[in-house]
């Protein structure tokens, strides 16, 4: 399926952060229906090749398939392109770099203290998810 | 949830009032209580235990049934508040009423309520919370001078701020309780596990939910555990353990409270 940069998914397997990272989406003007979520990296996995979803906000830690194992599966082994994938943690840094460290991976690292700001076109999304802030750009126009 | 939480030496010296008149139910409870080897005298009557509380007043706890014959558990416990000797015994409600009745108990001057399944798990831990706020020490166990609200956990501007309005809050609030009320439930599950690896990990998830719903002193209590566990302080776990679980309470009855939420 093509890649429909007007959606987003969300990895988180805690409700309550897919609830709120939905909430900093929605506020910086992504449609809710463009707005997709997932539990789990498996979930991801199997939702984002039926749908075409090139965006991806995903925690680190999560029991099945966790945030670094599907960047790799997806950047790594399946050689995907136009993915934009961020990872976002409670985890220090530090340990993120480390476990990035060798894995071959180049993605952005967020903390997940980021959901508590709001986000907006300009910055936020435009720096993570550039082709989602220009469909956003255009939607206004 | 099951609660884990051993017997502590430190609780040894702990005296609890049981006031209740049904034989049966009465010694249910003293065996309950007497599992955590806090010492239990017990009384049949709301006259009963005035007289013992007359002669003497070293309680920390006081469990009273609301529906005695003679002098009612309510009215009991408004003799035992007028009298400044036994006035900062908390009195715990045990009750089959509902949670509508809470005002009605409070009003009393009842300090709280549990519900009369003889779960053991409920009784403790509302035990527990009390004493947690008495100080947990016989001797300076004075409850109506501490102010519970110090021990919430709510920065309800601070939340509207973050998330826009009343409405958005309340939807946040119900899957933050929703999330970590699962969290807790395998929290308790890797403590009475020993599972080092499971504690650490809900830890994590419990630790990252509080920093974003600004619960910092769950947060407080979850890295305090944390490190307990990863620094092997066996003897300070069980009551890290308490300290989450009792923060966690506390700032689901700030937020139900502040919110008018069931949760």
């Amino acid at each position: 399926m093509p890649p429909d940069y007007s959606t987003i998914l969300i990895v988180d397997n805690a409700e309550f952060i897919r609830m709120v990272a939905r909430l900093r989406l929605e506020g910086a003007g992504v449609p809710p229906k463009n707005i997709h979520e997932a539990e789990n990296g498996q979930e991801a996995y199997d939702l984002l090749t039926a749908k075409g979803i090139p965006n991806i906000l995903c925690d680190y830690e999560m029991a099945v398939m966790d945030g670094i194992e599907l960047a790799i599966k997806l950047l790594i082994t399946e050689q995907r392109r136009g993915l934009r994938f961020v990872l976002f943690s409670g985890t220090p840094m530090a340990k993120i770099v480390t476990a990035l460290a060798g894995t071959g991976l180049d993605i952005p690292v967020i903390p997940k203290t980021r959901l508590r700001e709001n986000w907006t076109q300009t910055d936020t999304i435009s720096t993570w998810f550039p082709e989602l802030a220009d469909f956003l750009t255009h939607q206004d126009r | 949830m099951n609660s884990p939480v051993a017997a502590d030496d430190s609780r040894k010296d702990i005296r609890i009032l049981v006031v209740e008149d049904v034989d049966f139910n009465r010694e249910i409870l003293a065996d309950i209580l007497a599992d955590r080897c806090w010492l239990v005298v017990t009384a049949a009557s709301g006259e009963a235990a005035l007289d013992i509380l007359a002669q003497d007043a070293d309680f920390q706890i006081i469990l009273m049934d609301i529906g005695l014959p003679g002098i009612d558990g309510m009215e009991t416990t408004r003799r035992i508040k007028k009298n400044p000797a036994t006035r900062a015994i908390p009195v715990i409600a045990l009750t089959a009423e509902t949670a509508d009745e809470q005002e009605h108990f409070l009003a009393a001057g009842l300090d709280g309520y549990v519900e009369k399944n003889f779960d053991p798990d409920q009784l403790f831990a509302a035990i527990e919370k009390h004493l947690f706020l008495a100080g947990g020490n016989r001797h300076d166990a004075h409850p109506n001078t501490v102010n519970p609200e110090e021990y919430f956990d709510l920065d309800y501007e601070a939340l509207l701020a973050i998330y826009t309005d009343e409405k958005t809050l309340c939807r946040i609030a119900r899957a933050f309780f929703t999330d970590t009320d699962k969290e807790l439930v395998r929290l308790g599950e890797a403590m009475a596990q020993d599972d080092q690896a499971g504690i650490l990990a809900c830890c994590h998830s419990l630790g990252g939910s509080s920093a974003i719903f600004t619960a910092k002193k769950l947060g407080m209590a979850v890295k305090d555990l944390d490190d307990c566990v990863r620094h092997e302080k066996k003897d300070e776990i069980e009551s890290a353990w308490r300290r989450v679980l009792f923060a966690h309470e506390s700032l689901r009855g700030s937020v139900s409270r502040r919110l008018n939420l069931s949760i």
